[in-house]
């Protein structure tokens, strides 16, 4: 192949995602290591959690903090189905997504006419909601949580055998197939006049509302989506760990969500991949600055923000490099950065 | 663009219409109808409520008490949103437009009303969504070229001068195809040569059966487009008829004399 | 028997009003004047705390090691606002996503320095008070106390002094402000600063009821904004009604029901307030009060 049909196909930068999250996938499922099995399901079920978030505030410009409480409502569901009432790990998981998603419905019935710091305190306050319930529940094994040795088995592909077990090779393949899925998914949605709608309601309400543009349906629709993907994540954390406690899904959990998003680019299909890369390489991996690994990730965060606030994936390079000529046009997939946390809109039009 | 309308035909029609902001009446009791076809012009002083008879004909406000009805339908509490999608459709005053995104995309993103997004289609990515999808990029590509607007089409909205903010954000309300289009002020802030496009802009909106409201202190745009022209003062309608009899109304004049006219 | 219980309850719900409302009043001057939701406000907390446990290993008194730890708080707020937070006064939601980076940091210097075991001060007050047949720490009365000086203080500093009205111009309308010749950014500093120095007295006081570790900063912080939320978000006044609303549903769930339910109790009724009166359980008439 010559080099310019190589530059070519990789000017697109969803090309460039997607071969990325087959390396990633192919690199982590193959090294057979233990430790490079703990680190690729922990990168794909961060990109999960990140892509949920990234779709509700990055697309639909919702700073929702309720994405990790649902995929506690799915992990524990699947763990008390499972653990506690003897069901099959695959009976238990539609079910689980299922009661997610009518969770998120109630989330969404109070939280999505409001707007800004109110819309965030009050989803902060369902996903603090759920970890409370959880730990003043006997059935949810209180504080301690519950063991729940999942049997995923495998699975038969003709002549091959797919081995699910959670710390296998074959569980992290399943993880970024589920994430690859979860990209695609999220890329229709971008496409459609769906995707339009959110757009349009991030970036003027009042301009959408004028255009036909139904806030709340659209809004709920985005909830709903986001919840069955923080469902995914959720699910695959409890399994991957053999184990599920409310430790996991606390005010850290959040942070460390919304930061991956920052990080990678906030609004970009593969921004939450890049996000949890980094945030997974830095702090478990490469144990950049040792023991201070979380300050360098936070230290990043504050950099980028100050600096680069689009994200790694927003940083223009043609930009930098040709810093004295006007701004170049931009790409199409490139998507725009969501706005801030917009403060109330005051009744009626400013005329 | 769906039903075929009888010319002439009373299409949104509103009747004791007021809006009261804490004791202040912005709008007093106003009534009028609009005419398919017809280009009808509503003019008067800073603050006589203009904008409130079009928030509230639009949904963005509620009315204090009042009717409207839309095509013989009462709507006076319909939702904003299902107004503009029958087709009636309004303009703000501050140009608003998508600014992060190009004008291409805010024009597909306008196409909502056109071609209505079916949720469970998109998310299921059923045939139909990809056809839809290319329907709004059609019709999009045909409103940038109706317009004059495909050299910027890459260009991201708020990065426009302003002149082609106020143009791009009347295109639109044209794009979510309306029967009735409520334009507020869409010259103010406009140049001589960017008054005489939207006069083109206008034609070409009127010639494609739509109805016009204006809102606007250009008069001489005014007399030049409107076939009838209604007058507010605080809140009231004090007069309503043709350009050439308001030209010569006393109560117009002393209005507008009173406020110092912009003419 | 249960009257004692009861009573027990009011002394320990006022404690946590107390904390929470140097903590909301903290948050509220911020988003007030800043619009920044600071997360990082419990890692501040904990920064009193920790850095109080240090100077009083060094030996020093408590009641020497309180103003420090305060005064550098204040020092620490005003360094960055001025280097961090005032960079993206525009963007607020960057001030945001900024505090969750210094969360990230702080807590990992935590954990470096101070390791996650449980450290104590000594109480400054050794006494237990008997008051009509309950006994009351003498730590948490000193809470208390310290607390109703510094509201009553603060509000003195709102309302009578050149840089309270400053401030509370600014946080009405700052564009306003600033052609009144205010200097805004000045103002925004000092609210910082102030954010940051009642977090700090928050830590020092918590340090004396309560071990400190590594958790210690997110219960404060998280009802520190449900009680922002219930005094109407802007008003600080409203701020500590809030406190006091919160800290009695704690202190009362936690004795008759248990510390989860109670928690569950204080975020239903915070959901179900955002939910009917998002302005907070205040009218507006109120908010000017103070
Ligand atoms: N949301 C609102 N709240 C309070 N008062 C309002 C509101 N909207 C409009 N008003 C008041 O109602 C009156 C009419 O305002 P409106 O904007 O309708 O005037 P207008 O005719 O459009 O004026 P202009 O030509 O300046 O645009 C004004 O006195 C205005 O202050
Ligand atoms: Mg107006």
């Amino acid at each position: 192949m010559k080099s310019g049909s190589v530059k070519a196909f990789f000017k697109d930068r969803t090309r460039i995602g997607w071969v990325a999250v087959v390396v990633l996938a192919v690199f982590f499922a193959t090294i057979g290591d233990p430790t490079y099995i703990h680190l690729g399901s922990l990168v794909a079920i961060w990109a999960l959690w990140g892509s949920s978030f990234n779709l509700i505030w990055g697309y639909a410009g919702q700073f929702s903090l309720a994405q990790v409480g649902f995929g506690a409502v799915a992990g524990y569901s699947v763990a008390i189905l499972t653990a506690r009432w003897g069901w099959s790990f695959w009976a238990a998981v539609p079910l689980a997504i299922a009661l997610t998603v009518l969770f998120s419905v109630v989330v969404g019935y109070f939280s999505l006419r409001l707007s800004g710091f109110y819309f965030a305190i009050m989803t902060l306050a369902f996903a603090l909601l759920v970890v409370r319930v959880i730990s003043s529940s006997e059935l949810a094994g209180r504080s301690t949580g519950i063991k729940s040795n999942f049997d995923i088995g495998t699975i038969s592909l003709g002549p091959l055998e797919w081995n699910l077990t959670s710390r296998t090779g074959g569980f992290v393949l399943l993880a970024f197939v589920l994430l690859a899925a979860v990209l695609a998914f999220i890329g229709r949605i971008e496409r459609s006049g769906t995707g339009w709608a959110l757009n349009g309601l991030r970036e003027d309400e009042t301009l959408s509302r004028s255009l036909g543009i139904e806030p709340l349906r659209f809004r709920l629709v985005g909830f709903m989506v986001s919840a069955v993907i923080a469902a995914i994540g959720g699910i695959l954390y409890a399994t991957y760990l053999r184990y599920i406690s409310p430790g996991f899904f606390g005010l850290p959990a959040v942070i460390a969500m919304i930061a991956l998003v920052v990080l990678g680019g906030r609004g970009f299909r593969f921004g939450p991949v890049l996000g949890a890369v980094v945030y997974i390489g830095i702090t478990q991996w490469l144990e950049v600055g040792g023991e201070w690994g979380d300050g360098v990730f936070g230290a990043l965060l504050i950099l980028l923000v100050l600096f680069a606030p689009k994200g790694l994936l927003g940083i223009d390079l043609r930009r930098l490099r040709r810093r004295a000529e006007p701004p170049p046009p931009t790409d199409d997939d490139e998507p725009v950065a969501a706005r801030p946390v917009p403060r109330r809109e005051s009744q009626g039009v400013k005329a | 663009m769906t039903a075929e309308v009888a010319p002439g035909e009373v299409l949104l029609e509103c009747t004791d219409l007021v809006r009261r902001f804490g004791g202040v009446a912005a709008v007093d009791g106003v009534g009028f109808g609009l005419r398919a076809g017809e280009v009808s012009a509503l003019i008067g002083p800073n603050g006589a409520g203009k904008t409130t008879v079009f928030n509230l004909l639009s949904g963005f406000l509620a009315v204090t008490s009042g009717s409207i009805t839309w095509r013989g339908r009462d709507i006076t509490s319909a939702k904003a949103t299902a107004r503009a999608g029958s087709g009636l459709v309004r303009t703000f005053q501050q140009p608003r437009v998508f600014a992060a995104l190009t004008v291409h995309q805010n024009l597909v993103t306008a196409t909502h009303a056109v071609v209505p997004s079916r949720v469970s289609a998109d998310l299921l990515g059923l045939p139909g969504a990809r056809r839809r999808a290319r329907q709004r990029q059609g019709f999009a590509d045909e409103l940038l070229d109706r317009f004059d607007l495909a050299v910027h089409a890459e260009v991201k909205a708020g990065d426009l001068p302003y002149g082609l903010r106020k143009r791009l954000g009347l295109v639109l309300g044209v794009a979510a195809s309306p029967r009735v289009l409520l334009m507020d002020e869409p010259a103010a802030g406009l140049n001589d040569a960017e008054v005489e496009l939207l006069k083109q802009d206008l034609a070409t909106i009127r010639g494609s059966g739509v109805t016009i409201c204006i809102v606007e202190h250009h008069m001489g745009l005014i007399m030049s487009v409107s076939d009838r022209v209604m007058v507010m003062e605080s809140g009231r309608m004090i007069a309503d008829g043709t350009p050439a009899e308001i030209a010569n109304d006393e109560r117009v004049v002393a209005a507008y004399l009173g406020q110092g006219a912009t003419a | 028997m249960s009257s004692e219980l009861f009573l027990q309850a009011l002394v320990n719900g006022l404690m946590l009003a107390a904390l929470y409302a140097l903590v909301a009043l903290g948050l509220t001057l911020i988003f007030g004047l800043l619009d920044v939701v600071n997360f990082a406000h419990g890692q501040l907390i904990l920064l009193g705390a920790y850095v109080l446990s240090s100077i009083v290993d060094i030996g020093a008194n408590f009641w020497v090691a309180l103003p420090l730890v305060v005064v550098g708080l204040v020092v620490l707020g005003v360094v960055l606002d001025m280097a961090l937070f005032a960079r993206v006064r525009d963007e607020p939601i960057n001030g945001l996503l900024i505090s969750l980076g210094l969360v990230a940091i702080l807590e990992n210097a935590f954990h470096v320095i101070y390791g996650p075991d449980l450290r104590r001060v000594a109480p400054p007050i050794d006494a237990v008070i008997d008051v009509a047949g309950i006994r009351i720490s003498g730590n948490r009365l000193l809470v208390i106390v310290v607390t109703v000086f510094v509201l009553v203080a603060l509000s003195y500093f709102l309302r009578r002094t050149r840089t309270g009205k400053a401030m509370r111009a600014t946080a009405e309308a700052d564009e306003a402000a600033g052609l009144m010749g205010i200097r805004v950014e000045r103002i925004r500093h000092i609210a910082f600063a102030a954010g940051a120095g009642l977090a700090g007295l928050a830590g020092v006081l918590m340090a004396t009821v309560y071990p400190i570790e590594p958790s210690l900063g997110e219960g404060p912080l998280i009802m520190g904004f449900a009680a922002l939320i219930l005094g109407g978000s802007r008003s600080p006044l409203g701020a500590v009604l809030g406190a006091v609303v919160i800290g009695m549903v704690q202190s009362f769930g936690t004795t008759y029901l248990s510390s989860s339910l109670a928690d569950v109790l204080v975020f239903a009724f915070l959901i179900l307030i955002l939910f009917w009166r998002p302005q907070g359980l205040l009218r507006a008439r109120l908010e000017t009060a103070l």
